[in-house]
């Protein structure tokens, strides 16, 4: 335990924050799961055999709901009338940044988890068919929850980069992030390839093969995985440090 | 202490505000920040809490860089800004999850200081006035004991009995370790409550004496008929005669006009300035 990282001021800091956020949160946690009962009761009750389908769906809205939780976690912090109370408490930056995040992932996902599980079992039960949580518990389970947090942390930096609408922003930058990526990309393929591929058929081909499959089996999911949000974390720890009114 | 040393500040995109700006604010006075609009008044007071960066100079408050936000820094600040918005959550919630960051809050100062300001701990901060907010506010602040308070213009939106709650409030909570800024365009309101004057004109501090300093120089006289020329540092008209400042030749200690001192000021600040000649100036 640092002057930096104080777990009792972390916790004060995140009970603060839930507290200052409950009214709003509860509003939100009560349309989005009033939502889901109804599409799963019309679902259940209609067609019983589309049960199982309901998990996908709830899986997007946990993202979706999830991205534009993460986004809206620094408000206090962008509003000009509240700012100076959040800047002025006495809690570091890492502790701002920790209890943030702590709130949107795990306190997310146990919450969002938990009311996926009630929200199937119920469906599953009006549909007399009680097999459809096994869904949830799959083997691939902790990959899209691990997916979830590692494309949280780009949300993360976004809700401290942006002073308003951070998850719009957020998809924008995203966007255009990914635009000069593949215009990127694609030029550096027409480079090395030319307009047919050709390249592909020649001279490099098996050590390059080599490369690409060493970087896409190994290099690229280390990135992803680790490299990615840690970085991005890192960022975002700046940027509070940075801010200013 | 509050040690502002060769600050030099300035918005994106907007010109130099602070200019190899000094200033030094000692415990155990209260500080009157004056100015008019735009003068830096606001912007002085977020440097001294940390949330304005300087771009060169040093802001050290107790020893704490100001711009580092240590929580060891910022659990001896209370800021209390003119405009503000307050979650929707009781006063007992807000109390309880923001208290446990002062170390030295006292529950017993807050009650009173709520009894003072008639406010039920009860009641629901969205539903309270503006000034019932700002009251709170400020007693949340004072009972925080943190050893800097500022507070931007915290007579705005309050009713005359609450200005004279405020007053006494904060005359009795000042102490040999702490410092209150008070920065306001409503003078009148910090007659009687005040220790030390200090005025910024576009970011320059044009003026930064004490009261007792202020009143064993200066005289505010009411009509300047008879009074030679020479005494005279500034005069204005009020209801058909001429009032004004004139130098305080007797030395005999005289009441401070704040209005009247603080246009003086602004007018001409190196007439009001000469008084003071031979003190040493305070930054």
């Amino acid at each position: 335990m640092t002057t930096e990282l104080n777990l009792t001021r972390l916790g004060h800091f995140i009970k603060r924050q839930l507290y200052m956020n409950l009214s709003a949160m509860w509003v939100a946690i009560a349309a989005v799961t009033g939502i889901l009962l109804v599409v799963s009761g019309f679902v259940a009750y209609f067609n019983p055999d589309d049960v199982r389908n309901l998990i996908p769906f709830y899986l997007v809205v946990f993202f979706l709901g999830g991205y534009i939780f993460t986004s809206m976690i620094f408000n206090e912090m962008h509003s000009p009338q509240k700012s100076y109370a959040f800047l002025t408490l006495p809690v570091s930056t890492a502790e701002k940044l920790v209890g943030a995040w702590v709130i949107v992932a795990p306190v997310y996902l146990i919450t969002a988890v938990a009311s996926m599980f009630i929200l199937g079992a119920a469906s599953s039960w009006v549909a007399g068919e009680p097999v459809a949580l096994p869904g949830l518990l799959g083997k691939n389970a902790f990959k899209i929850l691990g997916i979830f947090l590692v494309c949280q942390t780009i949300f993360f930096l976004g809700a401290t980069a942006f002073k308003g609408n951070n998850f719009l922003k957020t998809l924008l930058a995203l966007f255009v992030f990914f635009t000069l990526w593949a215009m990127y990309t694609g030029g550096v393929g027409y480079i090395l390839f030319g307009a047919n591929g050709s390249g592909v058929n020649h001279g490099f081909s098996h050590e390059f093969k080599n490369l690409m499959e060493a970087f896409v089996k190994h290099i690229l999911p280390f990135l992803f995985w680790f490299v990615l949000p840690l970085y991005l974390l890192v960022v975002s720890y700046f940027k509070l440090k940075e801010r200013q009114v | 202490m509050i040690e502002l040393s060769h600050i030099n500040f300035r918005y994106k995109k907007k010109k130099q505000l602070f200019e190899n700006l000094s200033l030094t604010l000692q415990p155990g006075f209260i500080y009157g920040l004056l100015g008019k609009n735009g003068a830096g008044k606001s912007s002085l007071l977020k440097l001294v809490s940390g949330l304005l960066y300087p771009n060169s100079g040093q802001c050290t408050v107790f020893g704490h860089h100001a711009a580092a936000r240590k929580p060891a820094m910022l659990q001896d600040i209370y800021m209390i800004p003119e405009e503000f918005e307050l979650p929707p959550v009781s006063l007992a919630t807000f109390v309880k999850i923001n208290s446990v960051f002062y170390t030295r809050f006292s529950q017993n100062q807050l009650n009173a200081y709520l009894a003072e300001f008639e406010l039920s701990d009860d009641a629901k901060l969205s539903t309270l006035s503006y000034g019932q907010k700002k009251k709170f506010l400020i007693a949340f602040g004072l009972a925080t004991n943190a050893r800097v308070l500022i507070l931007d213009e915290p007579t705005n939106g309050l009713d005359i009995p609450s200005k004279s709650q405020f007053r006494k409030i904060m005359a009795a909570s000042l102490d040999e370790d702490k410092i209150i800024i008070i920065s306001t365009h409503q003078v009148r309101d910090l007659e009687n409550l005040i220790d030390n004057i200090v005025v910024l004109e576009q970011g320059n501090i044009i003026f930064n004496y004490s009261i007792a300093h202020i009143s064993e120089r200066l005289a505010f006289e009411y009509n300047l008929a008879g009074v030679p020329d020479e005494e005279i540092l500034y005069t204005e008209e009020l209801q058909g005669r001429k009032a004004g400042i004139v130098k305080n030749i007797a030395g005999v200690d005289s009441r401070v006009d704040m209005e009247l001192l603080f246009n003086g000021i602004v007018k001409n600040a190196p007439a009001i300035n000469e008084a003071f000649a031979n003190l040493k100036y305070e930054y």
